[in-house]
């Protein structure tokens, strides 16, 4: 896939338009634009900052 | 579909890093990393030498004993830690990679979950090993060639600290560049994918590094001029772009960067607006650019005006719109003293802390924006399109806030603290006695009170007698045992909060892998694409905040602050 493509879709909107992508309801979705994405930033951010605070505290 | 493509890559990126990793472990390279990393190898120097002399006193005690040698642990120099970090990332992470690599070229794939989780792990094997390449060589080399061609007098000024060329700008340079010379390879492209997930993942952690009593403690002035400015020229860039008709997410992403404080606003609020990545660089290139312009042009007005340390640090930390070069142009301003460069990063400080309302602000205009064309409820809209990692980023400030991760007075992890105090840090009886021969030229009774502090307990009791000793250590023809003394006093008292310190390292590599995956999708016609306009909009803002926030500071910095 050309990289123009990648960047048109992981740009405004976010949906994947041509070549390979991953389905908006599958749990792949994280990694293309969407609400599952901001879930799986905080996930990963809290469980950071726990571990942080568990570890170094 | 199958997704995961048959490609040795990822088992030959893994044999590398592993290969990074033993060469740490075996020494190989300690010439080449004691070059890199002058000053943990300096740090590493003192401590073998420290070590080396307690072992011999101590040996000697033993035998004049007639006991056996003593065994000592030699302690862990930074040099040390930072070889012990890479031998570890190198065998941690190439180990997983070889292993996941044979899987995939030996594996037959099928249409499914683990296909799709797999076919991301190649493209992010690629760009760690750039994160690896661009922390661990180009951020210390340049930052080495800068001090280096200051030194030789063939500049005056440090060009990789005044161009920004730490990790963050190489890492998307980098990236620009893997990308326009070489294409991202067919292997790589869904890995790359993944880097905005950890952008917004770095974003939220960003919270953690800033606490509301912070606020409190900047004063009015700084807090309602920095206000106006910041809000002022989001508003002005929102409204241009609107009127000269520049896409929304050019427009928002524009007026995060002009208004808080250059690249980590423009990160941050670039998935709020949608921006594309072209227009993201646009954007840094433009602040940057705009940056240095005012890195020269500051201190010349300043000088010209006759504007005093105070003024000159407020009108820089409101006008200059990256803090790289804030502490730039402070610098230049005023070489030889620190007063201008404190200023200066007070109202840089009050800056960063607007980021949360911003980008909200610009959340709640976006969303307004891109569906005018339709009659939708704002409120429902912005339910449903809200960015929830900026939640999270508030969150994050409000624990930093309530004192979750470090004493809620912190600012980026450093906090005050008289009860850590270690008894080796205490001052010593010489010290004690220079400091109350100077008691007599305290110029004010606070400072006096401080210094009666200081001498009766042997280290700072609060932060408020840390500011009177701040000021006291500034008195001319003070003894300078005594100004050390004070200046290790307030060395001693002052902390860093180790969870924070493991944040801060958390975050530069997640800015890095985000920023790398960013740069791999700026394009050189993506940028052409963005236009003239956003540059136009930005030397119109940046000119107005410079000249206004000029007119602010000579009118009321000097009865304010």
């Amino acid at each position: 896939m050309a990289i123009n493509d990648l960047n048109a879709e992981m740009s405004a909107g976010g949906e994947p338009k041509g070549g390979p992508k991953f389905d908006r309801g599958h749990p792949l979705s994280i990694f293309v634009r969407d609400r599952n994405e901001d879930l799986s930033a905080l996930l990963l951010a809290f469980l950071i900052a726990m571990s942080g605070i568990i570890f170094f505290g | 579909m199958i997704y995961t493509k048959k490609s040795p890559a990822l088992v030959i990126i893994g044999i590398v890093m592993m290969l990074w990793g033993w060469l740490n472990a075996s020494g190989t390279i300690d010439g080449l990393q004691s070059t890199l990393q002058k000053s943990a190898f300096s740090d590493h120097t003192k401590v073998n030498e420290k070590f080396q002399a307690e072992l011999r006193v101590a040996t000697e005690i033993a035998q004049s004993e007639g006991k056996p040698a003593p065994e000592m642990k030699k302690p862990e120099s930074k040099f040390d830690h930072a070889k012990a970090l890479q031998t570890k990332f190198g065998y941690l992470f190439g180990g997983a990679f070889v292993l996941i690599g044979l899987f995939i070229l030996s594996w037959k794939p099928s249409a499914g979950n683990l296909d799709y989780y797999i076919s991301t792990v190649p493209g992010m094997a690629l760009i760690l090993l750039i994160a690896f390449v661009v922390r661990w060589g180009l951020d210390p080399m340049f930052g080495n060639w800068g001090k280096a061609v200051k030194a030789a007098g063939i500049l005056s000024w440090d060009f990789a600290k005044i161009f920004n060329l730490n990790y963050v700008v190489m890492g998307i340079l980098a990236g620009i560049v893997i990308v326009n010379v070489f294409k991202i390879p067919g292997w790589a492209a869904n890995g790359v994918r993944t880097a905005r997930l950890f952008l917004k993942t770095g974003v939220i952690l960003l919270g953690t590094l800033y606490s509301a009593a912070e606020l409190a403690q900047l004063g009015l002035l700084s807090v309602v001029m920095i206000g106006v400015f910041v809000l002022g020229s989001v508003w002005l860039t929102l409204l241009m772009g609107r009127r000269m008709k520049c896409p929304n997410s050019m427009t928002g992403v524009l007026s995060a960067g002009l208004g808080v404080c250059g690249v980590s606003a423009t990160v941050a609020a670039s998935p709020v607006v949608q921006a594309k990545s072209g227009e993201i660089a646009y954007t840094i290139g433009t602040i940057l650019l705009w940056g240095v312009g005012c890195m020269f042009i500051f201190p010349t007005v300043g000088h010209i005006l006759g504007m005093g340390p105070v003024q000159f640090g407020a009108w820089a930390g409101t006008g200059i719109l990256n803090s790289a070069q804030v502490a730039g142009a402070a610098l230049a301003f005023d070489p030889h003293g620190i007063e201008t460069l404190k200023v200066a990063e007070i109202f840089n400080i009050t800056r960063v802390l607007f980021l949360p309302i911003i980008v909200l602000w610009l959340a709640a205009w976006f969303v307004k924006h891109e569906e005018s064309a339709v009659k939708v409820n704002l409120g429902e809209v912005l339910v449903a399109k809200f960015p929830l990692f900026v939640l999270g980023f508030i969150a994050m400030f409000a624990l930093s806030s309530t004192g979750a991760f470090a004493p809620a007075g912190h600012y980026a992890g450093k906090y005050f603290s008289s009860a850590e105090v270690k008894e080796s840090n205490l001052l010593k009886p010489k010290e004690i006695r220079a400091l109350e021969a100077e008691l007599p030229k305290m110029e004010t009774p606070a400072e006096t009170t401080a210094l009666q502090g200081l001498i009766a307990n042997r280290k700072i009791m609060t932060r408020e007698d840390s500011q009177a000793l701040k000021s006291a250590a500034k008195i001319k023809g003070l003894d300078e045992l005594a100004k050390g003394a004070i200046a290790n006093a307030q060395k001693a008292a002052k902390h860093d909060s180790k969870v924070i310190k493991n944040f801060r390292d958390w975050l530069a590599w997640l800015f890095s892998f985000g920023l790398i995956g960013l740069g791999m999708q700026i394009t050189v016609a993506s940028i052409k694409q963005a236009g003239g306009k956003p540059l136009i909009i930005g030397s119109v803002v940046g000119t107005l905040k410079a000249v206004g926030s000029l007119v602010v500071v000579l009118m009321f910095v000097k009865e304010f602050v």
